[in-house]
């Protein structure tokens, strides 16, 4: 093997050159999955490869390390020239399946669920903020614009789509950003305006239908007699996981240690009259989190019937990406990830009750999070989107709209935050935007970075595909077994 | 014969003691020590993240045991178990010790050798020029360009007088706090040679040939570097200076970049327990575009007292570096860009040995 030494003389091609780059910050990224299972950081490639949107939520790492990287070719920015433009508190992965709708309050008993479903704001929310933390706020606006122009892209007889989705998204945030700073009230997450367009307004129906019937509930759980011949409630199991890695198995022992612990110091969130019927370990679900440990559980407040029977999601969170120069300080504003997520989940919720389970819990080392698991709280699915345009059921005006909600949404959440400093970001983004050159200035900038950011995502899929193909499952890390 | 010190830097202008071989060969044993601890408090401007902070600069503890012509040692270095922006770390993210050196070896006639974590020719023998490799290591590893340890061997030979001093280095490529991630080794080599048998001038020359990562990313590396140290006075007033240069081919992962820096520093110790010292670095991406090219300056001003058995020092300076805006985080943003440090930096390096029958 040291003809290798020697062979790495010659300068590497570029393909050559960018796959080991995406070799390298995968594995960096993945080092702490890479410790716990093997098989999970497989599903999780797996998953990553098979679809180009899964490819970009399990990449964020290296999205953010290519932002940072010096190289000359980079385009420059004309924002981050305001003092703490770079440190305010960010969302670090807002793409479409992390904002989805919530039902503010206690879900409503099934009997009286018709009458809160035609009435209930049901606002839209940034659901998964495992990777927030403070850094530059045009991160998360590009990062948002590529999500859009990737879903955009795949909108047959549309090219202007990219582009439209990817200024709308900037018109969007920008106006919110002014609006906010100018004093006036802002979008309002739950307003249901009719501007909204069809994706946006498709999501919120689907979720009042979902909620309505209990689709979630339903859909983990089976009811079956009891010995007194009363109907009770408990999750339906699977045997093992799929092919795909997918499956909802019985708690090991040590999974049943780990969950007891945690729900013994779940407060925040915590019901009265709180019940275990039941729980189970959840394989298989999201793309970057796909290796950590998932628990579902069923629980109820003691009542004899089936009525208050409600689904809990219990989800180990781990550190924001880690790359040099994007978050400085994050460590010196929390404790820990629990007290990171318990902050950031109120600081950027649109209201304190967007859902009554969210908490924080810590367990030794890591830390978990809980929220609802219910057809009420659904998120964006890009799959859902691209088919709805597919089939004309959106136009590339509601594409365009469901990057301006986007966008405001974004800002929104933005406005709410703060910097490291602990100053309002608000005032930061919109005295930052302003030096930049405003709406006009910023659009040009999302769409020219949303183009390039596509190209690439695309041609880093093609080569962690081929990368899969030729070092294994784990892109070979096998050598890094513990 | 004495028991041979073995951190031979600990003096009064090196205040950084490193692990040097020992060797016995009247059959007795040496057992030597090195306690290297600095703390600093320091205002970062411009106020972009945090700006006052106050924290562990080193924290190292060294054994070295010699019998006969073998000897051990072994080197920890405090280290903070979670990066600033991580929280999974050890008991929150507590410093714990990192082992940065540990080795057996032998030396004969001149002729050493050793196996373990080795440490790199190049950056130990920069950072002992420099000296102040706790306030500020050489360009080279603060840029993470190259790493001061790595698992492997070297083999030395010293000779014609100690005019001649030349390593060769076989290693794992990815620096001690990193496993093995690929089939490939690298392969270092060192040639220092001082003309006058003295430290007042030693030119070095430096090549490796290396690969790091699982995807093999080429890691190689030539570098040059002058410098010296010569008496001012006979009251031990004295001036250390140097320059470098150093070429990358593949870096952080990135095979395709190739970097060129350098850096030229100053040290002297005019009167008394007064210290002074200057260095500047400057480092780029792309000879023939300057917005790629970064530079740093470095200037410090203290006392460093002479104890028994090390030295106490307190250094107070500034420290400033400006990246080109193809080089800076943020590119065409003055974020990150750039940022002036002020400091105190105090340390105490101590160093003893003991001699057993």
């Amino acid at each position: 093997m040291w003809f290798l030494a020697l062979a790495s003389c010659a300068a590497p091609g570029p393909l050559a050159a960018r796959a080991a780059w995406i070799q390298e910050q995968l594995t960096a990224d993945n080092a702490y999955w890479l410790t716990r299972s093997h098989a999970r950081v497989e599903d999780k490639y797996a998953t990553m490869a098979a679809d180009p949107y899964d490819w970009m939520r399990g990449s964020n790492a290296l999205f953010l390390a290519d932002q940072v990287q010096p190289d000359p070719e980079r385009p420059a920015t004309r924002f981050l020239t305001v003092p703490d433009a770079a440190s305010v508190l960010t969302i670090g992965d807002p793409h479409l399946e992390n904002l989805g709708t919530s039902l503010p309050g206690e879900e409503p008993d099934p009997n009286d669920a018709t009458a809160v479903a035609a009435t209930a704001p049901m606002p839209l929310e940034w659901v998964d903020l495992d990777a927030a933390a403070f850094g530059p706020w045009t991160f998360d606006t590009r990062r948002a614009a590529l999500a859009l122009a990737l879903v955009a892209d795949g909108a047959e007889g549309c090219p202007e789509c990219v582009e439209s989705v990817a200024s709308a998204l900037a018109y969007g945030y920008a106006d919110e950003i002014e609006a906010r700073a100018a004093g006036e009230a802002g979008w309002p997450a739950d307003g249901e305006d009719i501007g909204e367009g069809a994706l946006v307004a498709s999501l919120r129906a689907t979720a009042r239908e979902d909620g309505l019937v209990s689709a979630e509930l339903d859909s983990f759980t089976v009811v079956e007699p009891d010995a007194n011949g009363v109907g009770r409630r408990r999750l339906a199991l699977d045997a093992e996981v799929d092919d795909q890695g997918d499956g909802v198995l019985a708690l090991t022992s040590g999974d049943a240690a780990r969950l007891e612990r945690v729900l013994a110091a779940w407060t925040e969130g915590r019901p009265d009259g709180f019940r275990v019927l039941d729980a189970a370990r959840q394989y298989g679900k999201g793309v970057a989190s796909l290796p950590a440990t998932r628990f579902v559980v069923l629980w109820d407040r003691g009542g004899a019937d089936l009525d208050d029977d409600r689904l809990l999601n219990i989800r180990e969170v781990a550190d924001a990406p880690s790359v040099d120069g994007v978050y400085p300080g994050l460590g010196a504003v929390y404790d820990d990830n629990a007290d990171r997520i318990a902050a950031v989940t109120e600081a950027f919720r649109t209201r304190p009750d967007a859902d009554v389970r969210a908490g924080a819990v810590r367990d030794g080392a890591a830390a978990f999070k809980t929220t609802s698991l219910s057809g009420w709280f659904t998120t964006f699915d890009h799959g859902d989107i691209a088919r709805a345009v597919i089939l004309k059921l959106a136009t590339p005006d509601d594409l365009a709209a469901l990057g301006e909600s986007v966008g405001r949404a974004l800002a929104g959440a933005h406005a709410r935050g703060t910097t490291l400093d602990g100053a309002p970001s608000l005032g930061v983004i919109a005295d930052d935007l302003a030096a930049g050159g405003g709406p006009d200035a910023f659009a040009d900038e999302r769409v020219r970075d949303a183009t390039t950011d596509l190209a690439t995502l695309r041609a880093d899929l093609s080569l962690f595909q081929t990368l899969l193909d030729r070092s294994g499952p784990l892109l070979g890390a096998e050598i890094l077994a513990p | 014969m004495s028991c041979v010190a073995p951190f031979p830097d600990v003096a009064v202008h090196a205040l950084d003691p490193a692990l040097a071989p020992l060797s016995r060969e009247d059959g007795r044993v040496c057992v030597a020590g090195l306690v290297d601890v600095a703390g600093r408090g320091a205002v970062v401007l411009p106020d972009e993240a945090l700006s006052q902070t106050l924290d562990l600069s080193r924290a190292r503890v060294g054994l070295g045991v010699a019998s006969g012509p073998a000897w051990v040692r072994v080197r920890t270095s405090a280290t903070r178990s979670a990066d600033d922006d991580s929280y999974i770390g050890v008991a929150g993210e507590a410093w714990v010790p990192a082992i940065d050196a540990a080795a057996v070896g032998a030396t004969f006639r001149g002729f050493s050798g050793e196996v373990g974590i080795v440490a790199d020719p190049w950056v130990v023998a920069g950072n002992r020029a420099w000296g102040l490799s706790a306030l500020a290591p050489t360009f080279a590893e603060g840029l993470a360009w190259m790493p001061a340890s790595d698992a492997g061997l070297s083999l030395r030979w010293t000779g014609l007088g100690d005019r001649v001093d030349v390593v060769g280095v076989l290693s794992s490529g990815e620096g001690a706090n990193r496993r093995e991630r690929n089939e490939g080794k690298d392969i270092s080599g060192a040639l220092s040679v001082a003309p006058f048998g003295t430290p007042a001038l030693v030119v070095s020359l430096y090549g490796r040939n290396g690969s790091r990562g699982l995807g093999y990313v080429r890691s190689h590396r030539v570098g040059a570097r002058l410098d010296g140290e010569v008496p001012l006075t006979a009251e031990g007033t004295s001036l250390a200076y140097g320059a470098e240069g150093l070429l990358a081919w593949g870096i952080a992962d990135q095979g395709e970049r190739a970097p060129v820096g350098g850096s030229a520093w100053v040290r002297v110790q005019p009167v008394g327990p007064l210290v002074l010292a200057a260095r500047a670095d400057t480092w780029t991406e792309d000879l023939s575009d300057t917005d790629a090219a970064a530079w740093r300056g470095l200037g410090a001003a203290g006392v460093a007292l002479q104890v028994p058995a090390g030295t106490l020092y307190a250094l107070a300076g500034a420290d400033h570096t400006t990246r080109g805006p193809a080089v800076s985080p943020f590119p065409g943003a003055p974020a990150g860009a750039a940022a002036t440090t002020v400091f105190l930096h105090v340390g105490l390096a101590l160093s003893a040995h003991l001699e057993l029958p």
